[in-house]
């Protein structure tokens, strides 16, 4: 059994397969995966490995075939539907790649949604929302509707609100996908800094080598199994490890 | 693989979208047809009761108020190029009394040497009345009553009590049928001594040469007939029902034209709602070659497909639901409407407005999904609202209300004819649904206020949803907004009428006993009459105090049918009438020195003055007759002249009483009711307490509310499905947003209520505006039925229709958001975020 107080997340046998007889697909084949608290793990692979589906599995998002699934100590077989939402709630952040930021609320209503979704004192959203909308340098663009930002600062509002309920582990599903170079580079930088700084578990799934060469470590997946497994040190030089990153590619 | 196919295929994909909008269009359909074939069959009856007894006789000839005539005239009248046959005949309303009880019938005096030249009746028993002596009944009518050939009955009119026995029994077609086969023939002699009538008939039925053109016969016929005589269509003698049932028919009528434009609403939101979901596949259409007539036309073929469908099982509910409409007007008429022809003319009627407001529901969106850019809608990854500015569409409400106004206007001042109340009204809502967008700002404002402090951040969140689609809102907003004005403004004049209704017995049915043969028929007035000097020997009776005469009279103002009320009017008991500007004791006194007091529909209708004079036609000519005074009148829609008996008599020649209405002696009503029914028990005769006639008349006017709740409620229904349409849609469209909301940490049920806060924003958006208007609505349409009854009842703000509107709105709201809010909950997170 992992210590609770060293491991963010941890996968046992873990699979999972959509669809019935013919039509059966198996995304995820026995996945055991060990994440340690503060490590920024990059998940990479070709379309349709079931990087994703790991990502939604480890959030509660989607339950898994077979094999466990512990977040935080939490095993989420054991959680019912409403304490699955409360561990979303309060414990995971979620970046997604097309942002998802709620089209009819400001870019500070988004962030602050987690919040009054959970009931926070008025004077609590409106200082931490200002705290996490400063951390992703948005301060400016709080009163602005999301169709009135531009991607990378969609995005960086999406950190914010993935962000907002200080989470202990935050999942990161191809948070650079839609954005272009420059913008997707500065939402990394703020994902590095975070994992740094605070202390914050990143998984990063993501097709993007420069994105995945900032991480401490890395996993492979093909046909849903882990293929390759690599800690990227510090002391690896970046091109070192984006050479590395494409021949495993 | 042709554009038709993917018309299907888009029908089939949606289905929940298409079983709403199909029966939205269904139950419109279903209630325009429903008002329109019993109206239809209501009008027919009276068409075709007199069509019936006139057999091979294509004219009539009559005398003023239908009194008798010397049929002397017969002869002038054979003489005349056209004409084939003359037969004198008499035709009154008579009671049959049978072991059974008394029945009223309607006894045709007849020649019967002649009679089978005009009339096809087959003897089934019996002889007939030149073998026997006796009365020809028809076999059902008879079987009913317990009479066979033989039987000994006893018929009661104006001349008094009649011994006789049925000669025979005839198969049921043709005047057979007549009122359910009530009819009684009688040899013509027997028949004027029955009804007082000597040697004298009361309708010469004229038969043509065949080819002969029956206007220029009338024409010639009129020339030879003396002052007070007239020849006229048999069926003519049904426009008195007609214009009697005139506000009933233009109520039922305005209600069904409620609901077809709710579900038209349903079908122009319904599509605005496909035109944004399909927006990228459109837009692949036209990028891959497919024409902007193309596009138009595949919109336009679906919604032909639906109308087509959904008109088509309207038609069917509609048929359905006539049934029961058609016994609530049974009811109201006191008599069996024959059985429900359904004719090709609603039903005809129905395809076209069903069909035809589904396209014209379509086009506007059909026309704007040809004019998109491919390329900007296959790159845009936003979703927008179509018609989310208020547009053209709001200045074309604007105009039409306006000249709404000037119509209703008319109405007031008279000068529009009332046949145009209906669309009118129709014209009003949608001019009101068009404007709403301009208001919808504030509304949403106001709706926050309240859900917000309710809902929470799921309050603010569905609001948002709702401000974010401001023309899906405004449109659905629209369809509720129509059912609360046509509840709220026709519910107000309904109740406020029935009110009227009520005060209106209350001050003129004083008499504390009525006696009368049977119940007369509410569309003519016609009920058998019994002889005057019953009134002596009721007089005579222990506890009674006063005894007066009544008797309704057809008769004519000009060309407009009227009904004479010839009433006794005692020197010393006060007249009980809804008086206007005139005190009881002047209108007494006037009514005793022979003018007449008319009912303020007439007056209007014909545009009289009190103090002034009316010709009325009587059996001698045309007479003068002095104004004396007005009063409210709902009997015989208002059209109505009282007049005092022997007034009544000088000029109309009146015979025979129909109801005789008793007052007795102070506090002995109690001890008069056992002689006054032993009296009418050995006569056969009805007796009703004042009770007894406040009751049946609760029960007519009942019958007919029925109907109009019942589509007022058919209303909401139509409503409801508008909103579960938006719902399901708003739903459909956030999937993404709610799985975000979901992954965020939110719970099933804080998703549900955020669909329920959009149902209730939707009902805040429309209550306010459909509250106020329908009581402006109920306003004027207090003030319209000045044209109806000549004097506009009294408008006072139901508050507790009012509150009933409110819950049932907020009811009707939170029931349509239960299927859009569970699906809601029920969506799954992984799945959600994933989709297009």
């Amino acid at each position: 059994m992992s210590n609770h107080d060293d491991v963010a997340v941890e996968t046992v046998a873990l699979t999972r397969a959509f669809g019935k007889s013919d039509a059966r697909v198996e995304a995820l084949r026995g996945i055991d995966l060990k994440v340690p608290r503060g490590q920024f793990l990059a998940v990479m692979g070709p379309s349709g490995s079931g990087k994703s589906t790991l990502l939604h599995v480890i959030g509660g998002l989607s339950l898994p075939t077979s094999g466990t699934v512990q977040v935080q100590g939490h095993d989420l077989a054991t959680l019912d539907d409403d304490q699955l939402t409360l561990l979303r709630r309060r414990r995971v952040g979620f970046i997604f790649q097309s942002f998802n930021l709620i089209q009819v609320l400001t870019a500070e209503e988004n962030v602050a949604l987690p919040l009054v979704i959970d009931g926070r004192k008025r004077s609590e959203v409106e200082q931490r929302v200002r705290e996490v909308l400063e951390l992703v340098d948005l301060g400016a663009r709080r009163h602005h509707l999301p169709a009135e930002l531009s991607g990378g600062e969609q995005q960086r509002v999406a950190i914010a609100r993935a962000l907002v309920m200080d989470p202990a582990l935050v999942l990161a599903d191809e948070p650079t996908g839609n954005l272009d170079s420059l913008s997707g580079e500065k939402v990394m930088r703020i994902l590095r800094r975070l994992v740094d700084t605070r202390g914050l578990t990143l998984i990063l799934v993501t097709h993007n080598s420069r994105d995945a060469a900032m991480a401490d470590r890395l996993v492979y997946l093909r046909d849903g199994r882990i293929v390759e497994e690599q800690i990227l040190s510090a002391a690896h030089s970046s091109r070192e490890v984006l050479r590395q990153l494409e021949e495993l590619a | 693989m042709t554009l038709s196919y993917l018309v299907l295929r888009e029908v089939r994909r949606r289905p929940g979208r298409t079983t709403l909008t199909f029966f939205g269009i269904a139950l419109g359909v279903a209630a325009a047809v429903s008002v329109a074939l019993t109206t239809t069959a209501t009008r027919r009856l009276y068409r075709d009761m007199f069509e019936t007894l006139t057999g091979r006789a294509a004219l009539e000839v009559v005398a003023e108020g239908f009194v008798g005539f010397a049929a002397a005239v017969a002869s002038d009248i054979e003489k005349i190029d056209g004409v084939r046959g003359v037969f004198p005949i008499i035709q009154a309303p008579a009671a049959l009394l049978t072991d059974q009880g008394t029945a009223p019938v309607l006894v045709l005096g007849i020649d019967p040497a002649r009679d089978r030249e005009v009339r096809d009746i087959k003897l089934r028993a019996g002889a007939y009345l030149d073998e026997r002596d006796g009365i020809l009944i028809e076999a059902p009518f008879a079987l009913a009553q317990g009479l066979e050939p033989g039987d000994a009955v006893r018929l009661l009119g104006p001349g008094g009590f009649m011994a006789t026995e049925v000669a025979g029994l005839l198969d049921p077609t043709g005047v057979g049928m007549f009122q359910g086969g009530s009819v009684v023939f009688l040899e013509r002699r027997r028949a004027a001594q029955l009804l007082g009538l000597d040697d004298q008939v009361n309708c010469l039925q004229l038969v043509l040469e065949d080819g002969a053109a029956v206007d220029e016969v009338e024409t010639r016929v009129a020339a030879v007939l003396p002052a007070g005589q007239r020849v006229q269509a048999p069926a003519s003698r049904g426009r008195l029902a007609r214009d009697s049932l005139l506000s009933t028919e233009q109520g039922l009528a305005s209600l069904s034209i409620i609901s077809l434009i709710a579900g038209a609403f349903i079908v122009l939101n319904t599509f605005h709602m496909n035109l944004a979901e399909r927006r990228r596949q459109l837009a692949v259409l036209r990028a891959i070659g497919v024409t902007r007539r193309q596009v138009m036309g595949l919109l336009l073929r679906e919604a032909l497909l639906l109308g087509t469908a959904g008109t088509l099982v309207g038609l069917v509910l509609g048929v359905l639901f006539s049934f029961g409409m058609t016994r609530g007007m049974g009811d109201l008429l006191l008599m069996d409407l024959p059985g429900l022809q359904v004719t090709w003319e609603p039903l005809l009627t129905g395809l076209i407005v069903g069909i035809g407001t589904t396209l014209a529901a379509t086009y506007l969106p059909a026309r704007q999904a040809g004019r998109r850019e491919p390329l900007e809608e296959l790159c845009s990854h936003r979703r927008t609202d179509v018609g989310a500015r208020p547009g053209p569409s709001v200045w074309v409400g604007v105009l039409l209300l306006a000249i709404c106004a000037v119509v209703t206007t008319g109405f007031l001042c008279g000068w529009m004819p009332v046949d145009l109340i209906t669309p009118t009204m129709a014209a009003t809502l949608i001019g009101f649904v068009l404007i709403l967008p301009l208001f919808l700002t504030p509304l949403l404002f106001l709706a926050r206020r309240v859900l917000v402090p309710l809902f929470g951040v799921e309050g603010e969140v569905g609001l948002r949803i709702l401000e974010r689609q401001r023309g899906r809102t405004a449109l659905t907003a629209g369809v509720l907004f129509v059912a609360l004005i046509a509840n709220v403004g026709s519910g107000s004049s309904i109740r406020a009428s029935v009110r009227d209704l009520d005060e209106y017995f209350e001050r003129t049915i004083v008499a504390d006993y009525l006696v009368r043969s049977a119940m007369p028929d509410i569309g003519l007035l016609s009920a058998p009459a019994m002889p005057e000097d019953l009134d002596q020997e009721i007089a005579r009776l222990p506890g009674a105090q006063s005894v007066e005469k009544l008797r309704f009279l057809p008769a004519r103002v000009g060309d407009q049918p009227v009904i004479v009320m010839a009433r006794t009017v005692a020197p010393d008991l006060p007249v009980h009438l809804d008086l206007h500007n005139v005190a009881p004791d002047e209108a007494r006194a006037r009514l005793r020195s022979g003018e007449v007091i008319a009912g303020t529909a007439l007056i209007q209708r014909l545009g009289l003055e009190v103090g002034g004079t009316l010709t009325l036609a009587t059996p001698s000519g045309d007479r003068e007759v002095r104004i004396g005074g007005a009063t409210t009148e709902y009997t015989a829609g208002g059209v109505i002249l009282y007049m005092e008996w022997a007034a009544a008599q000088e000029l109309l020649g009146v015979k025979g009483v129909d109801v005789f209405s008793i007052g007795a002696a102070g506090g002995k009503a109690a001890a008069l009711e056992a002689p006054l029914r032993a009296f009418c028990d050995q006569r056969g005769l009805l007796l009703q307490s004042n009770a007894d006639l406040r009751a049946a008349v609760d029960q007519m006017v009942r019958s007919i509310l029925v109907s109009d709740w019942v589509i007022l409620a058919l209303v909401f229904v139509v409503a409801s499905l508008g909103i579960i349409n938006t719902l399901a849609m708003n739903v459909l469209e956030q999937t993404r947003e709610l799985g975000t909301l979901r992954a965020l940490g939110m719970l099933r049920r804080q998703l549900r209520r955020i669909v329920l806060s959009q149902a209730l924003g939707l009902a805040c958006v429309s209550i306010v505006p459909g509250l106020l208007v329908g009581l402006l609505v109920g306003y004027l349409m207090n003030l319209a039925t000045l044209s109806l009854l000549g004097q506009p009842v009294e408008f006072r703000v139901d508050w507790v229709l009012l509150a009933v509107c409110l819950v049932v709105a907020v009811a009707v709201s939170l029931a349509a958001a239960f299927f859009p809010a569970r699906r809601a909950a029920g969506l799954e997170v992984a799945v959600a975020l994933q989709y297009e």
